[in-house]
């Protein structure tokens, strides 16, 4: 990392200048929000983000039964059905997740680990649901459904990097027992 | 009748899973309570990708607008703020794309004929740093908000920005060379 690449990490902080008048905003934009639904909506979501944190998100991943509707004809489009090859690697990709999973369900992370994860997951899932809406839509179907397994890639490098991070947070703290011992 | 919440009122604040729940609801104080809380660090956002602080308000207004039409289809896998940053960035972009931005083309030699970045920038302000990264090219500026700033992997941009990761890292090479020249030569004249 550069001096200059330090220099402004250290004054991030003071980088977000001037403010913006919140107020004008919300007045603008107020008028065009959606009304208030009167039927309630459904809290499912809120039981499945009130779960363990870590767990739960440890245990989202896009699996081959995740279908995407082609919006042209209503057609319901697997990777399996438009490659088959590319089929069987998103199975075995898939296969190497859980085996993270089940490393990962139970662990204790402190919170920016946490927080780091999230916001890695939050860029792949968002550029995964982009990715899956076009299939059956682009020509070259090859680059984008490679561009979804990627994706599968990219979350096992992040549990890879947690579970390096967890195993060296028991390795300090049997060291600390050690020491104290 | 249009409900308006009184803007000298102070938020409550719910927690988060209610709040998003209010906001799914349609309820104006819930909406009202989240844009307070994420309208400004997402201004930041805004502004370092289209520079202009009206254009900037305007994207976040907009992108607000998106997160509470859309605000059904969050299911707490990521975090809030980032899910709603995403739609600022994507917004933002948007905007940029329609005055046409352009990559310009930067050759390896083109970079490495700039000064190398030698001062330990001691005497630079946070507000030199804006200005001189507001001056950059559309492209690199962009390019070194996203990956310096918002801390974004070029892989990343690369994807946002329908660009190849190699454009990415050129741009931003030199960009903060670009940079680095500009405000050790405001520092000579400063002293």
């Amino acid at each position: 990392m550069s001096q200059l690449e330090d220099k402004i990490r250290a004054l991030r902080g003071e980088l977000d200048q001037p403010q913006p008048d919140l107020d004008r905003m919300w007045k603008r934009m107020e008028p065009r929000l959606p009304a208030e639904n009167k039927h309630k909506a459904m809290r499912q979501w809120a039981i499945i983000i009130g779960a363990a944190a870590v767990v739960f998100l440890i245990g989202y991943f896009v699996g081959p039964e995740r279908v995407v509707e082609s919006s042209h004809h209503n057609h319901i489009v697997t990777i399996s059905e438009v490659d088959s090859a590319l089929g069987m690697e998103e199975i075995a990709l898939r296969k190497e997740l859980e085996e993270r999973q089940v490393t990962l369900v139970g662990a204790t992370l402190d919170d920016s680990q946490v927080e780091m994860f999230l916001e890695e997951l939050a860029i792949i899932d968002s550029l995964d649901m982009e990715l899956r809406s076009q299939i059956g839509q682009v020509q070259n179907q090859r680059k984008l459904l490679e561009s979804i397994l990627d994706n599968y890639r990219k979350r096992i490098r992040l549990m890879d990097q947690i579970i390096r991070e967890m195993e060296k947070k028991e390795r300090n703290e049997k060291r600390k027992q050690g020491a104290y011992a | 009748m249009e409900f308006l919440v009184s803007l000298t009122q102070k938020p409550e604040l719910l927690n988060p899973i209610e709040l998003v729940h209010q906001c799914r609801e349609g309820k104006r104080k819930a909406q009202y309570e989240l844009f307070r809380m994420y309208a400004t660090p997402m201004y930041h956002v805004a502004r370092r990708i289209v520079a202009d602080p009206m254009e900037s308000e305007e994207v976040v207004q907009e992108a607000f607008v998106k997160v509470f039409e859309k605000i059904h289809s969050f299911e707490g896998r990521a975090t809030l703020g980032a899910w709603i940053k995403r739609i600022v960035v994507n917004q933002a972009l948007n905007e940029v794309r329609k005055r046409k931005m352009v990559f310009d083309n930067v050759e390896d030699a083109q970079i490495a004929d700039l000064p190398i970045e030698e001062d330990d920038y001691e005497d630079v302000t946070a507000d030199m740093i804006n200005e001189e990264i507001n001056l950059l090219p559309e492209g690199c500026r962009i390019v070194v908000s996203l990956h310096l700033l918002e801390e974004y992997k070029h892989t990343e941009i690369a994807e946002m920005l329908s660009i190849s990761e190699s454009t990415s890292r050129s741009q931003y090479m030199r960009g903060r060379k670009m940079l680095a020249a500009r405000l050790s030569e405001r520092m000579k004249h400063e002293l």
